[in-house]
């Protein structure tokens, strides 16, 4: 137990101090850029307001309308599709935030759905994570016995083929992106990466130009299933980039559990620790004994590393149960 | 001649026992285990009459697994059709709270700026007045966050931004705007997001172990206190006992292989995430003059990671905390809030898993007519002494072997059984050396991955 705290504050330390890496690298470089553009913003500022002969009072009301009407150039956000669309940005929690809920009704709602879509979006990327995975390892092991090699897949290989996946799709789903919304491709590879990493900070918002969730629905169909599917991908890909450090520490923690019982009982515990495998192992090869009188369990009660004791009475002929004499050290 | 129809009448039984391992994530298997645990506690006479019985040595095999139809794919076909539904349901409800005032406000935002245009053009002709241009400047400087009179990149600032990067909030109320900055956004995103998935992950695994650890010494407590109240009597074992995954033994021994009810830590969880976006939000409300509903939002928006920006803590000038300790502050509830809804996330994942996995049973439904629906009746190969043919894979139909379909040879039967007793004496010896190593490497399985895996191994796989 006491190797798992260690490694877990040993995370908060080295996560603390790369967030104060990242913002004295952001600081510097953004700070120029900001200052350059502020000051901008400023002298423009002046120059309308004496082009216009307007007061403080007048511009700040006039800047607060404009602000407002920006989400409604977009075309109309709340009709079906814009609704979707928004749905979809919630319950993958992207959020880019072009459209929000302004009335309290819409916003409990919003909690409410989001309380429960979030879990159900969670089980889905994990679900077709499992298979993609399942898949993956399988086509691997393949093209390892076509070319001669063990068929042993290891999740270093699981990790190079959905990363390289994941990198495929960010590149190409920015080309279409690029070509759609007549960005830069670098600025839709940013947007592609803020979309899959469920950053979302709207800078960059497909869907928003010359009205396209009423006047394009090729092309919300086609965002709504780049961001679903890329979601799964990267989904999937992170989820094994932490998989080697979780197995670390559950490992530990069964190796602790074991010994423990071990020095408890003073006996030797018969594992099975090919019980979870599923891959290239017999059923029919696995520990099931013949005696009804036998050290195991049925095979559903059967856990790793972990077995009741013996509590059945006797119901079977006594020629079998010595084959499975309880072992005393 | 009755004593070698007496032992073929016991390999039955155990021809049971042995195909109820091969599917042993079928739903059948509870049935049949059930029927088999009735079956070994009588005596070797009425075992003998009890193996005569149809519903024991036909177990109805349901229609998934005789489509070869396996529970992962059932479950994963099933999540897709009720996440579209629940996406369009989510869109229609949407559309009916908000189109209403979306219309009303378009209207009124358009005649306020036909009088504005009205006003400032009035003594210019149309093609020299820049009114537009000017909209389209603050509404460029509105999107990109300039207009707010607090810097965003100064060293509070960045932190800020980085904070949202990796936790995936992403405000958007600072973005960065240079082409350089974009590009370490990216590679700092990809690394800080693995890290901070991890982060969650572990504070994930360390709150349900502590959890488990609370509900097992209470559940001690009170298995303590019921042996005390029993005096001298002898405490029976309940075997069959029908609490749902708890521990199947009274007894004090026995709970290493209790584990903790899944509702019991999402009831436990759900209260403490209650509280938390409770005081958060009256915090909130407080400090920065909100409505307690905006608040609440604002809380439940950042927690969830989803991250709109329409409400965003720390912008704006604070007056009745010191601004210092406001910034902690709101570091550490954004911080503890995240950490707490993703446990609550996935936790509800496991529960709606299991609700999926009921459903699955509920849809599979027993035929007795195999020629109509499940058509795909196969032979087996392993009957009656017959060898498969070359190349035939037995884990390929592990969900459809079918139990009525004669028996298993006596040659066969002793050949698995003399390699059953080569694994347990490789077993015994690996524990006696207690040098058990287990090959991670070659033991890859997706539903071992992620958060999934933690919850997997702390509530334990579900039939």
């Amino acid at each position: 137990m006491k190797r798992q705290n260690i490694r877990t504050l040993s995370l908060i330390v080295c996560t603390l101090t790369y967030l104060l890496v990242g913002a004295a690298v952001f600081d510097a470089l953004e700070t120029e850029n900001e200052i350059l553009q502020r000051k901008l913003v400023q002298r423009v500022r002046e120059k309308l307001k004496t082009k216009y002969n307007m007061s403080n009072a007048d511009y700040e009301i006039l800047e607060a309308t404009i602000v407002k009407s920006v989400p409604h150039k977009a075309g109309y956000q709340w009709k079906f599709s814009g609704a979707f669309y928004f749905a979809t940005t919630v319950i993958t929690t992207i959020g880019y935030g072009h459209s929000t809920p302004m009335t309290d009704a819409g916003k409990v709602f919003c909690m409410l759905y989001a309380l429960a879509g979030i879990p159900l979006g969670l089980i889905m990327f994990q679900s077709i994570g499992e298979r993609m995975n399942t898949f993956a390892a399988k086509l691997l092991r393949f093209i390892r016995r076509a070319a001669g090699k063990q068929p042993i897949v290891t999740s270093s290989d699981l990790i190079i083929f959905c990363t390289g996946w994941g990198g495929l799709l960010i590149f190409g789903g920015a080309f279409m992106f690029s070509s759609y919304e007549n960005w830069t491709y670098f600025d839709a590879v940013y947007y592609c990466f803020v979309t899959l990493t469920t950053i979302g900070f709207g800078d960059y918002v497909a869907l928003q130009k010359r009205g396209s969730l009423q006047t394009q629905p090729e092309y919300v169909f086609f965002s709504l299933v780049f961001i679903l599917f890329g979601l799964t991908v990267i989904s999937a890909a992170m989820n094994l980039l932490v998989l080697r450090f979780l197995t670390m520490n559950t490992e530990d923690e069964r190796r602790d559990e074991q010994e423990a019982i071990l020095a408890a009982q003073g006996l030797v515990r018969v594992g099975d620790p090919t019980a979870d495998d599923d891959f290239g192992r017999l059923p029919l090869s696995d520990n099931v004994s013949l005696a009804s009188c036998s050290c195991y369990q049925l095979p559903d009660e059967k856990l790793r590393h972990r077995h009741r004791k013996h509590t059945e009475p006797h119901g079977g002929p006594p020629t079998f149960s010595g084959m499975t004499t309880r072992p005393k050290y | 001649m009755p004593s070698n129809h007496r032992l073929s009448l016991w390999m039955t039984d155990d021809v049971q026992f042995l195909r109820s391992d091969t599917t042993k994530k079928m739903a059948i298997t509870q049935t049949v285990m059930h029927k088999l645990q009735f079956a070994r506690g009588i005596g070797q006479r009425e075992m003998l009459r009890a193996n005569t019985l149809p519903s024991i040595t036909r177990a109805k095999v349901g229609c998934f697994a005789r489509l070869r139809i396996y529970e992962e794919n059932a479950r994963f076909v099933l999540i897709c059709i009720i996440l579209i539904v629940y996406l369009a349901f989510g869109a229609i409800l949407f559309h009916w709270l908000e189109w209403e005032n979306e219309v009303d406000e378009r209207i009124a935002i358009d005649n306020r700026m036909a009088d504005y245009q009205k006003v400032y053009c009035k003594h210019k002709p149309l093609n020299e007045c820049d009114f537009e241009e000017m909209v389209r400047f603050i509404s460029d400087g509105a999107t990109s966050g300039l207009l707010n009179s607090r810097s965003r990149f100064d060293h509070l600032g960045s932190l800020f931004f980085s904070a949202t990067v990796i936790s995936t909030i992403g405000f958007g109320t600072s973005t960065p705007r240079t082409h350089l900055g974009r590009f370490i956004t990216i590679v700092y995103g990809v690394v800080g997001c693995t890290c901070c998935v991890l982060f969650f992950n572990l504070f994930l695994e360390r709150l349900v172990t502590g959890m488990s650890y609370i509900l097992r010494s209470l559940r001690e407590r009170k298995i303590r206190y019921r042996l005390k109240e029993s005096g001298n009597k002898p405490v029976t074992l309940l075997l069959n006992n029908e609490d749902f995954n708890e521990s199947s033994s009274s007894c004090g021994g026995h709970m290493d292989n209790w584990r903790p009810s899944v509702y019991k830590v999402f009831f436990i969880l759900f209260s403490m995430c209650l509280v938390l976006i409770t005081a958060s939000a009256g915090i909130y409300s407080v400090v920065e003059n909100w409505n307690y509903i905006d608040s609440l939002y604002f809380c439940f928006i950042s927690f969830a990671t989803i991250g709109f920006g329409d409400y965003v803590s720390n912008q704006q000038d604070v007056t009745r905390m010191s601004p210092d300790l406001y910034r902690f502050v709101n570091f550490c509830l954004l911080t503890l809030g995240a950490c707490f809804f993703y446990c609550l996330s996935n936790v509800s994942s496991i529960v709606v898993r299991q609700l999926l996995n009921w459903m699955i049973k509920k849809m599979d439904v027993k035929v007795e007519d195999r020629s109509f629906l499940c058509f795909k009746k196969k032979r087996r190969y392993m009957g009656l002494g017959l060898r498969p043919p070359k190349g035939y894979d037995m884990t390929s139909e592990r969900s459809s072997v079918d139990y009525a379909d004669g028996l298993l040879s006596l040659k066969e039967f002793l050949m698995n059984n003399q390699s059953s007793m080569i694994m347990l004496q490789k077993q015994l010896i690996k524990s006696a050396m207690k040098n058990v190593v287990e090959n991670e490497e070659q033991k890859i399985s997706a539903t071992r991955v992620g958060p999934m895996g933690i919850l997997d191994e702390a509530f334990g796989d579900e039939p």
